[in-house]
Order: structure tokens, then C-alpha cells, then sequence
């Protein structure tokens, strides 16, 4: 973190020098390169970048470095445009306000495909322009009138082998199982996948879920309350797992990754039966870069390259069909439409999640409280 | 002019900045909260008809109320003794007993839920201690449920529970308890049928002020409880920033207030307002 | 009167919770020390890491200086707005004083969360979400009832003849206010100012609301940081904070002794 921290401003002190005339462009590219990161991105996150930027809202981390390179280098050169982060994490209720305010500050916001069939229709976001985002760049059902999903992450599980070592847990049916395989488990706390893998595990078929019965989902999460506790952020369930506080999570596949690397294995990832969350870049009404910008930067973001290089990043998987196939060897277990995963997970409905996401987290918290 | 001054003293001029402000950019939004209870997202009763209709509010509403009681009950209990054993002290140790509790009044809550969260945790300080003695052989859920949220919360509200009670014991005259001994009365006697009695207002004020403060409290519940113990408060957040509900929000912000408003004019039969709320300030 | 076996025991147990209330912050510091990444008790070695990193990283040093001008700010502001509006209080004699005193208090005793809401109501629509003047205003109108309060106790103190006797020698109003009334309330303001600079720089709840990017104040990144519940620069920052509340807790003590000497000494 630290090293980050120093290389990110040895680069912006590079940029401003080079801006300045005090480096030549030669010692500039030899130090992006040193760094690994691309010369147009250091310049956009340059403060003194020229206006002409397009704003990514994102939720910071690691993400601002990965949309930095896999996105925004290509849609540099495509447009000449740069781009800039606001990593304050765009929740549904900031977008609208930051609509509401009138003062939009950003142009593309790394959300969910749900928040554009909830903020879509009550004018907080500007409609995806498909002469310019390609329909056949994603999944069928994901191109909707107000986003378009240009990665996909999932809803897993992650086991502790240790516990389970000889009889491992291979579904949701046996996740909600606490008899067969005791210890605590870690859920969701915002309902998402929490409540499509209960209905699964009950025996609902995973293209049967939606529209989502509410009881019989709530009546199987609450059968394990006693065993259950919650997390609200990737990090909190990853230190829940490490600290052995939990021994089975639902995990974003993702995190599950990360978190088998730093348990030597001693956690597993579980893929079967993960439910595929679209992720959209959706775009604030009245974006000050213009909506045709955001819609140049949605594209670019389809783009086979741009995928390909999220997955390898950020572990998010593409949800360009194109791209399924091209999915390197060692991330084919893990990413969720890889040829190894794709037949065994079930896709999210963004539609029933936009028109009713607010009385499911609503019912998922007093379930759980 | 002259006639003006004679109603209007000019001492209002020096009230109207702040009286401006808080009208303006408090009490405005306020009424407008109170407004949105009764219009979004349709105008009527609905956000107040959902309290009857929905189980959900009304269990958030019981454990709000419920961990409340409680934490007001172990607070002025435990405060109560404290501030006995500091009024009753002497004055060099009352000194050293101030300066703890106030210390302990001024750390940051944040630091504090954080070093609650160190303590209890599944690998936290007490469950390793615990199992290094022999005491447990798993760690014991003290947090992410309710009694990590009780333990978080009292900690907070002793210091509170507290001021009110040493401002009304230091009231007392000491000439009226020796009195009740000179009669022949015990030290338990003493206690139950004078002392008590002479401190309830200090009681019923202490109670209160950590029943208000506890109705609204945040971040304790919100770090300790885990998404297990969802009280009105962090309830109010989720409406506002997840589910985008303003009009549930509202309405639960406004019983809210109408609850704390009512304590307050209960409280201020007992107790001045600004002895209370003055207490950790004044010192 | 000798002290029962009752009082004994009660002292005993009194300390006790007062070690209870003071004790558990301190679990901050060995973990401020872990040499490891996470959050952890140091096992045998220590390290100064996480310090090295609370005052390298620029992402806590902005955190520190932000915080540090908004809570200044909402100070002087505060102890300003609330010096005139007790001093303006003291000199109205009317029953109505009362009713507006409790009023101007609310802010002050109605709970943090509604508070947040009517903020966030009032800021979104003037578009000062998230910036200098919104915090500041919110903070401002949050902790001037402190100031009130400390700067009327002292005017309890404050004999009214004084200021008589200083309008009679022909004393203008303003000198009368400067020369007589401000001297006297001195330990009252400086405690108030004291008092309202704390409250902001430990505001957390009201800023979760208001603030997201560009002010991101030192509770706001503590909060994060506990939420995450990974990084122990967070246990560095309590420590710091701790060290600070105890620093601003001495200063404190020390604006008390002069007022109760300044209180002796009149009488």
C-alpha cells in the first residue's frame, strides 16, 4: 500500500515535471513504464489535467488503478479524453441526490445493472445510446433501456477445508445445511444472492427463481439465523473468513480468490451455482462530459482488450460474449463464464431487483435482526 | 427607536444571529422532514398507517425501546453508585474519580466502538484471555448481537448517567442524613428512606437524558450490533441512503422526536434543562 | 461518620467502573504497535509502521488538516455566534428567555440521526453537500449551544452591578461589552470554543451524511477504516486521538482552575 502510495505520486510529480518541461517525455515514459502504469492515465489523474476528462465514480481501491489501465488508456486514444476518479462509491441514494443537487460532478458510475431500472425511470440517469454501446457486447437480457452490463461478478461460497475437509460442501442446499456441516456462516447483508441462494438451496431451480418468493426465502435464512452473522463490505467478510470467525461465507468470487491466495487454500471457492451479478457503468443525467463521452467510455469498456484486462485486475469477468472464450487458463476457475463455469451458475434479474430491492432489503433486515 | 426598545430589549440583537440560523437552517429542514412524513410518497397517513401494519417497524421499533431500557437501567444503576462513591468521597480522590470519568466522557466514540471491536472479536483480547486461563474452550460470541451493542452502549452512557446524579447528590445536606442516624435509623435505613427518596429527580433526569440519548444513537449499534441488531436509527440511515424511503425515514425521525420532546418536558419538571445538557460542559 | 462496610465495598466497586469506562480505549495502542498488516496483537515485536504510515499517507494527513480547519472554523464561528447570543440572553429580562434558550439548545439534545436528516435536506438542494461551507454550517449550528451553555454559566457568576456601575460612568454599550462584560465570561468562552472544536472534530454521524469525497474528515476515515476492519493504521489514529482528547482535556483543566480561582477571588 505504502509502495502504491509512493509510486502514484513519484508519477504525478513526474507528470507535473514533464508538463512543466523540467523531464523530457523519454525519463516520463521510462518511469510510467517502471511503474507499470500507462502515460495517459498518470496525466488525467494529474489535478492540473486539462477539462476535456471524463469522471469515473467508483468505489476506489485497487478498482481506480484497474479501470485506470484496462479502460481509460484505450479510450484515451480512442478519444483523446482523459479520466478522472471520484472513489466515494456510488450508492443509489448518492446518485440520485448528486441528480437531485444539480450539481453532477461525475460521468459513468461503476454501479449495478438494478440501479438503472430503479433510477432510470424517475430521470437520474441519461438513456444508453445503442448507436454507440453495442447490444451484442453483452448478455441479451442485459441491455436495458438506462444501463448495459459491461462485467459481471458473482454471488459464491468460500468453505473452510479444514472443517470440511473430507466431505466438502458443494451447493446452497448444503451451505443452509448447519446439521451436515456445522459452523458459523456469513451472509450478505444487503439481501443481494443472499436470498436467490437460500431459494436454491430450498429447491427452487436457479432459471425458476424470479420473481423471488420472499417467504420461502426469508423462512430458509432465518432456519440458520443462529449460525449466521453478517458482513457489508468485501474486506469485512475477507478479515470474518481469515480470522476464522466464520467457516462458510457467501462471498463475491472475486474476494473468494483473493481470499483462497491468503489462506494458502485452506479456504476453498465453491463456483457452483454462483449467480452472476450484472455490473453496469451507468450514467448520471446531465453529465458534464456530455452524454455521447460516457457513451464513447461504455463502449470502449465492451471492448474484448478492456475486458479481458478487468478479469485479469479486478477479477470481475466479462460479460461480453465474445470475450468468454479468450478467458486465460488460470483464471478459468474462477471466473464465472469461463466454458468450466458458465453451464453451472444462474443469472441475476435486474429488473425484479430494480422494481423491488427496496422493500427485499427492507424484509432481509428485519429477517435478520 | 425609543418605543421599540422599550418592548423589544436590545439584547434580542445579540440573540438574532444565532436565533436566524438555527430558524433558518434547522428548524426549517425539520418541519420540512415532519412535512415529508406526511407526503412522500403520497400524501396521507401511509408512512404513520405502516406502524400498525407492518411487523418489521414494529420489532425495530421494540428492540429500539428494549436495548434503550436496558442500557438506561445498567447506566443509572452503575452511574448511580459511582457518583455516590465520588460525592461521598474525599475531595483529593474526588478529584482523581472526576478526572476518569470526564476522560472517559471525552474520547471519541469511534475510538471506543474500535476498542470494543478489539476486545470482543472472535480473536479479540477477552475470548483469548479467556481461553489462555481455561475459562472457555470456544470463543464466545460477545459481539454482532445484542450484547455487544448493551456493552458498547453502557460503556457510553455511564458518564452521562452520572453528571445529573452528582449535581443533585451534592445538593443533599449531609446534616439531614446524620439527623436520621441521631434518631436511631441504620445506614440502610438512612439510605431507603431518606437518601433515595432526596435523589429520585437526580434519577428520573439521569434516566432520561440516557433513554433520549440512547433513542438516537448511531454508531455503537451500527459497528457492535453487526446487521443483527437493527435499531431506529441505523433503520433511518438504510431508508435514506439505501432504499431511498424519505417518507418511512421521515416519519420514524419524526416519532422520534416527539418521543425525545416529551422526555425532555418530563425532564424539565425535574431538573433544569441546562444544568443536564450543561453537565459534561460545565466542569 | 464513619464509613460502612456498604460505602467500602461501593468505593471499591467504584473505581473499579471507573477503571472499566477508561481502560478498554487503551487496547488501542498495543495494536497500534503489531508489526503484522492486519489487525492484530503484537506477538513479542513491535513496530512503528502504522504510525509511519498515519503520518506519511497523504490520504490521513488530508483527513488531519481537513478536519482540522472545519473544526477551527466551526469554533470561532460557534464561539462567536453563541458568546452574543448567551450575553444577549443574560441582558434580556423577560419570562420569554426561557422558551428561546431551550430552543436554541435543540440542535444540541435532539438525536444525531434526525440531525443528519435535516442537514442532508437542507444541504442537497443549496448544493453544499459534500464541501467546506456545509460542514462547516452543519458543525456551527451543532456545537454554538455548548458555547451558550459554558459562556451563560460564567455570566451566572457575573454580577449585573458591574455593568450598571460601568454605564454610569458614561461607558458606551460596546465599551461596556469589551472592557467589562467580555473580561469577565473569558474562562466561560474559552471553555465554549474549547468544547465546540471538539465536538466537530469528533463528529461522525451528521458527516456521514453530509460529506463523500472531497471532505473527508479524520472520523469519517476512522469509521471506514472500522468498518473494514483490516487496516491498523486506524488503531495509530486512535492512539493519536486519545493522546489529543488527553492534551485538550489537560487545557481544559487548567481554563477550569482559573475560573474557580477568578470565582474565589471575587467573592
Amino acid at each position: 500500500m505504502q509502495d502504491k502510495q509512493f509510486m502514484k505520486e513519484t508519477l504525478l510529480d513526474g507528470a507535473r515535471a514533464y508538463r512543466a518541461g523540467r523531464m523530457d517525455r523519454r525519463t516520463f515514459l521510462a518511469l510510467c513504464g517502471a511503474a507499470g502504469v500507462a502515460t495517459n492515465a498518470v496525466l488525467a489523474g494529474d489535478a492540473q489535467a486539462a477539462a476535456d476528462h471524463i469522471v469515473m465514480w467508483n468505489w476506489g481501491g485497487i478498482s481506480e488503478e484497474c479501470h485506470g489501465n484496462a479502460i481509460g488508456v484505450p479510450f484515451t486514444e480512442k478519444t483523446g479524453m482523459g479520466m478522472r476518479f471520484d472513489t466515494s462509491g456510488p450508492l443509489e441514494g448518492k446518485i440520485r441526490e448528486m441528480v437531485d443537487s444539480g450539481n453532477v460532478t461525475a460521468d459513468v458510475a461503476d454501479g449495478d445493472l438494478f440501479n438503472a431500472v430503479s433510477l432510470g425511470p424517475t430521470g437520474h440517469l441519461e438513456a444508453i445510446d445503442y448507436d454507440i454501446v453495442s447490444k451484442e457486447r453483452t448478455l441479451p437480457q442485459y441491455a436495458l433501456e438506462y444501463g448495459v452490463s459491461v462485467i459481471l461478478y458473482g454471488y459464491a461460497f468460500v468453505y473452510d477445508t479444514e472443517a470440511y475437509g473430507d466431505n466438502p460442501p458443494q451447493n446452497w442446499a448444503d451451505f443452509f445445511d448447519t446439521e451436515k456441516f456445522p459452523g458459523t456462516r456469513s451472509l450478505y447483508k444487503w439481501a443481494n444472492g443472499s436470498l436467490e441462494a437460500a431459494l436454491m438451496a430450498d429447491g427452487v431451480p436457479g432459471d425458476q427463481l424470479y420473481p423471488l418468493d420472499m417467504e420461502r426465502a426469508l423462512a430458509k435464512i432465518q432456519s440458520i439465523k443462529d449460525d449466521s452473522i453478517y458482513w457489508g463490505s468485501g474486506s469485512e467478510v475477507h478479515s470474518m473468513v481469515v480470522s476464522g470467525e466464520a467457516s462458510m461465507a457467501i462471498i463475491w468470487q472475486n474476494r473468494g480468490k483473493n481470499i483462497e491466495e491468503d489462506t494458502e487454500g485452506r479456504y476453498k471457492l465453491v463456483n457452483n451455482q454462483a449467480m452472476a451479478m450484472p455490473g453496469a457503468y451507468i450514467v448520471p443525467k446531465g453529465n458534464p462530459a456530455g452524454r455521447e463521452a460516457a457513451m464513447q467510455f461504455i463502449a470502449t469498456a465492451q471492448e474484448v482488450p478492456s475486458q479481458l484486462a478487468i478479469l485479469e485486475c479486478l477479477g470481475m469477468t466479462p460479460s461480453n460474449p465474445e470475450a468468454f472464450s479468450q478467458i486465460p487458463e488460470h483464471q478459468q476457475a474462477y471466473a464465472i463464464t469461463s466454458a468450466q463455469n458458465i453451464d453451472k451458475i444462474v443469472f441475476n434479474d435486474p429488473v425484479w431487483w430494480g422494481e423491488n430491492s427496496s422493500e427485499a432489503v427492507n424484509a432481509f433486515l428485519d429477517a435478520i435482526s | 427607536m425609543q418605543a421599540l426598545t422599550r418592548y423589544i430589549s436590545p439584547g434580542w440583537l445579540l440573540v438574532a444571529p444565532f436565533f436566524l440560523l438555527v430558524v433558518a437552517f434547522y428548524l426549517g429542514p425539520l418541519v420540512n422532514i415532519l412535512w415529508l412524513s406526511l407526503t412522500d410518497p403520497e400524501p396521507g397517513l401511509g408512512n404513520y398507517r405502516m406502524l400498525t401494519e407492518s411487523d418489521a417497524l414494529a420489532r425495530i421499533l421494540w428492540t429500539t425501546l428494549r436495548i434503550c431500557a436496558i442500557t438506561t437501567v445498567f447506566s443509572v444503576v452503575i452511574g448511580y453508585c459511582l457518583a455516590y462513591a465520588m460525592v461521598h468521597a474525599h475531595q483529593k480522590s474526588q478529584n482523581w474519580m472526576l478526572t476518569l470519568l470526564l476522560i472517559s466522557f471525552w474520547i471519541s466514540v469511534l475510538v471506543r466502538t474500535f476498542a470494543w471491536l478489539m476486545l470482543l472479536g472472535h480473536n479479540g483480547v477477552v475470548n483469548s484471555g479467556m481461553e489462555a486461563i481455561g475459562l472457555i474452550d470456544r470463543p464466545v460470541r460477545f459481539m454482532r448481537n445484542e450484547l455487544g451493542v448493551l456493552i458498547g452502549m453502557v460503556h457510553y452512557m455511564i458518564p452521562y448517567a452520572v453528571l445529573p446524579l452528582m449535581a443533585n447528590m451534592q445538593t443533599l445536606d449531609p446534616r439531614v442524613m446524620a439527623a436520621s442516624r441521631n434518631l436511631g435509623a441504620n445506614g440502610v435505613q438512612t439510605f431507603r428512606r431518606i437518601y433515595l427518596p432526596l435523589t429520585i429527580p437526580g434519577i428520573v433526569a439521569s434516566s432520561l437524558l440516557v433513554f433520549i440519548l440512547s433513542l438516537g444513537f448511531y454508531v455503537t449499534p451500527a459497528i457492535l450490533g453487526g446487521g443483527r441488531v437493527l435499531m431506529v436509527a441505523e433503520y433511518i440511515s438504510v431508508q435514506l441512503l439505501v432504499t431511498l424511503r424519505w417518507g418511512t425515514a421521515a416519519m420514524l425521525g419524526t416519532l422520534m422526536l416527539i418521543g425525545v420532546l416529551a422526555l425532555l418536558w418530563i425532564m424539565s419538571r425535574f431538573m433544569r434543562l441546562t444544568t443536564v445538557f450543561g453537565g459534561g460542559a460545565t466542569r | 461518620m464513619k464509613p460502612g462496610l456498604f460505602d467500602r465495598l461501593n468505593r471499591v466497586g467504584a473505581w473499579m467502573v471507573l477503571l472499566f469506562l477508561v481502560l478498554p480505549a487503551l487496547i488501542a495502542i498495543p495494536v497500534s504497535l503489531t508489526p503484522k498488516r492486519f489487525l492484530s496483537m503484537p506477538e513479542g515485536e513491535y513496530s512503528l509502521r502504522h504510525f509511519r504510515h498515519l503520518f506519511t499517507s497523504p490520504d490521513w494527513l488530508s483527513s488531519f488538516a481537513q478536519s482540522g480547519i472545519i473544526a477551527a472554523s466551526t469554533a470561532i464561528l460557534a464561539t462567536t455566534l453563541g458568546t452574543l447570543c448567551a450575553i444577549g440572553l443574560w441582558r434580556v429580562t423577560s419570562r420569554n428567555t426561557e422558551i428561546v434558550r431551550a430552543f436554541l439548545l435543540l440542535p444540541l439534545i435532539i438525536p444525531q440521526i434526525i440531525s443528519a436528516m435535516v442537514f442532508y435536506r437542507l444541504l442537497v438542494p443549496m448544493g453544499l453537500i459534500d464541501s467546506y461551507p456545509g460542514l462547516i454550517l452543519a458543525h456551527t449550528v451543532l456545537a454554538t449551544p455548548l458555547v451558550l451553555i459554558t459562556v451563560s454559566a460564567s455570566l451566572a457568576n457575573f454580577d449585573p452591578r458591574l455593568e450598571q456601575a460601568s454605564r454610569n460612568l458614561g461607558a458606551s454599550n460596546w465599551t461596556t461589552m469589551r472592557r467589562v462584560i467580555l473580561p469577565s465570561v473569558k474562562p466561560g468562552v474559552y471553555a465554549g470554543a474549547l468544547f465546540a472544536f471538539i465536538l466537530s472534530w469528533d463528529e461522525i454521524v451528521v458527516t456521514l451524511f453530509i460529506s463523500k469525497f472531497n471532505v473527508y474528515t479524520l472520523p469519517r476515515r476512522m469509521w471506514n477504516g472500522i468498518r473494514e476492519n483490516t487496516d491498523p493504521t486506524v488503531a495509530a489514529a486512535a492512539v493519536v486521538l486519545i493522546a489529543i482528547t488527553l492534551i485538550a482535556f489537560a487545557i481544559s483543566a487548567v481554563i477550569a482552575r482559573r475560573r474557580a480561582q477568578g470565582a474565589a477571588s471575587k467573592d
